[in-house]
């Protein structure tokens, strides 16, 4: 076999559901597939040219399971299949989130979608220790998989409108949290990029190491074309392969 | 797979498939990938500097394609040949280095450097990118700079030479005539197209630069066009890309006078695309009795 694990599977939908007006979740059969927490796979979209990138939340038994916002085209047309279609993807995909670090307690911190990203770690660490899990949304609406996070720790939420949970952004929770807290937090986040790079800037003030997942348009998914780079204190990274997790420390924000 | 076997400057190549510049990084990327259907590879575009491309977004979808604007971010030839080339040298397929230079000096400095590197098969001189405002644009514009500059590069090292032209200038075969008076061993072509598109939801352009390079379908017919009017035009070899997906398509190509093709965009929808064409390729020489997929070489010139 090879050196990257990577591999181009087929798999067929198992299930399509809308958890909120325009967040689909789907089932993909597929047991084939295995992945650390933080990793994505490139799914074949009908009609389309480009794969679309995703994190793969999780696994059960046969099942491999994908959670999207219906943003433009491809997600439109990913949403409006039927289960039984077969899909290409190719999987799995970048790095994932570094180990704890030593004496530090995880803090998950996810805005909008991006909360997604963090449920593979938020399983991983329900069987370790209790995580923090701050979730955030413009509304209550787009809250979403409250219920898997619920069953993996204790949740904190907040909305911009204030419609569930604290009325303020994610960032400020998560600071009062940190604030509140006897324990030394390690953050992990994944989120809007303003988001992020608040969280960044939070974590670098209060001397706490922060992981955060970053998106970017993506041709190949696996390093060979860079078209998805950041900019980092070494230069330009990619992010479908030297991320999508890179330490906050050294992404330079607005590319 | 003998049936599909094809010929290149004295060499055989097992397949007529080769992965694009650009889409196939270094070659080592594509680990997982069966490399027993590639004829050959070319690599991203080298420059003497490294050089670190353009913004982001530098990639976008549109109805029948792909916009690029990477500008051409390369690790730099030196970097290429200390550490890309040990772990690319024995993977099997053959290895042609695609380079580019801003100046004829950078182009004959790039040339000595790669010419001097035993493991490559051959040099394809881009001429054509569309992204850089100083870059290869002018050189591919003008008959005489690309007889000048191909005769000048053609002298910095002994492998095969292929000259890379760019769909966007107004007569294609008099550029390929030139680059053949200057000595070039053989003419790929078609490089992207010029265009753009704009994001209607932000009103703004999809990609940073904001006019990209357009590859994929859509391009299919414009690189046909170019590939029948410069076999007409030349007498070496031709290698044949644009919106290459299917066996069919490379059929067409060959017919066309292509004698290889390479594969771009389609790498990114599927990247086992090269196991597929190949496959299809025997099946098509097996059903029309094609002992040598040579031999449909211009066909329809
Ligand atoms: C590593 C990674 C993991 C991701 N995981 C998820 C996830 O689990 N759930 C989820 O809802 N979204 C996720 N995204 C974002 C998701 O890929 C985009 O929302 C999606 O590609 C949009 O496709 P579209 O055709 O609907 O949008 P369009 O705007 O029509 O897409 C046009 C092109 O731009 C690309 N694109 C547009 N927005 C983004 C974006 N934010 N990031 C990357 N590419 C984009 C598309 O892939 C496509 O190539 C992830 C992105 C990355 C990079
Ligand atoms: C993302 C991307 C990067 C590219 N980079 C290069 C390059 O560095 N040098 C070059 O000569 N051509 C480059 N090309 C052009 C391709 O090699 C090819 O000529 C073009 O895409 C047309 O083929 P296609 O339709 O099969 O993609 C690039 C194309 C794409 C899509
Ligand atoms: S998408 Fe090709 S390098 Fe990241």
């Amino acid at each position: 076999m090879c050196n990257s694990g990577i591999s181009d599977h087929k798999a067929k939908i198992e299930s399509v559901e809308f958890l909120s007006k325009d967040i689909v979740s789907m089932w993909l059969k597929n047991n084939t597939i295995d992945f650390k927490p933080g990793q994505f796979l490139m799914i074949e979209v009908p009609g389309s040219a480009l794969r679309r990138p995703f994190v793969i939340v999780e696994k059960e038994a046969k099942d491999l399971r994908i959670v999207f916002k219906v943003r433009g085209k491809g997600t439109k047309t990913l949403s409006g299949l039927e289960p039984g279609a077969e899909l290409k993807l190719l999987a799995p995909l970048g790095n994932s989130f570094p180990e704890l670090p030593k004496g530090y307690s995880p803090l998950l911190l996810g805005g909008g979608i991006g909360v997604v990203t963090l449920l593979p770690l938020a399983k991983l660490y329900s069987k370790k220790c209790s995580a923090s899990i701050i979730l955030g949304a413009d509304t209550a609406g787009s809250l979403i998989l409250l219920d898997d996070f619920k069953k993996c720790s204790k949740i904190n939420t907040c909305t911009d409108d204030g419609s569930a949970g604290k009325k303020c952004n994610s960032v400020q929770l998560a600071k009062d949290h940190i604030k509140n807290s006897k324990e030394k937090f390690a953050v992990y986040a994944c989120g809007p990029e303003p988001m992020l790079e608040a969280a960044a800037k939070m974590c670098k003030e209060l001397k706490l190491p922060c992981f955060v997942s970053l998106e970017e348009r993506m041709g190949c998914g696996v390093g060979a074309c860079v078209c998805c780079v950041v900019r980092t204190r070494d230069g330009l990274k990619r992010v479908c392969k030297d991320g999508p997790v890179f330490n906050a420390e050294e992404i330079i924000w607005r590319y | 797979m003998s049936a599909i076997k094809v010929r290149l400057f004295d060499a055989e190549l097992k397949t007529p498939l080769i992965p694009a510049s650009g889409v196939w990084g270094y070659g080592d990327e594509y680990d997982f990938v069966n490399n027993e259907f590639l004829g050959a590879f070319s690599t991203k575009g080298l420059s003497i500097k490294p050089r670190e491309g353009n913004p982001v977004p530098r990639i976008a979808e549109t109805e029948c394609g792909v916009l690029n604007s990477v500008g051409l971010q390369n690790v730099g030839i030196k970097c290429f040949i200390e550490e890309k080339m040990p772990k690319i040298k024995d993977l099997g397929p053959k290895i042609i280095a695609n380079f580019f230079g801003n100046t004829e000096e950078e182009y004959m400095d790039a040339a000595r450097s790669l010419g001097a590197v035993k493991e490559l098969f051959a040099l394809e001189m881009n001429v054509s990118c569309p992204n850089i405002k100083t870059g290869g644009i002018s050189f591919g514009q003008d008959p005489k700079m690309i007889e000048k500059l191909t005769s000048e590069v053609k002298k910095q090292s002994k492998k095969p030479l292929i000259v890379k032209l760019t769909p966007n200038v107004s007569n294609i075969p008099a550029i390929a005539k030139a680059a053949e008076e200057g000595g070039a061993d053989a003419i790929s072509l078609i490089n992207t197209v010029r265009g753009m598109s704009i994001d209607i939801r932000t009103g703004k352009p999809s990609l940073a630069t904001p006019i990209g390079g357009y590859s994929g379908k859509g391009i299919k017919p414009i690189a046909v066009r170019a590939v029948y009017e410069t076999a007409k035009a030349v007498k070496i070899p031709i290698i044949g890309m644009g919106g290459i997906y299917t066996a069919e398509d490379v059929v067409e190509f060959m017919m066309a006078g292509a004698s290889a093709v390479q594969i771009g965009s389609a790498v990114f929808s599927d990247p086992n695309i090269c196991e597929t064409i190949a496959k299809d390729l025997r099946l098509y020489c097996q059903e029309n009795k094609i002992k040598d997929l040579s031999s449909i070489v211009g066909k329809a010139l």
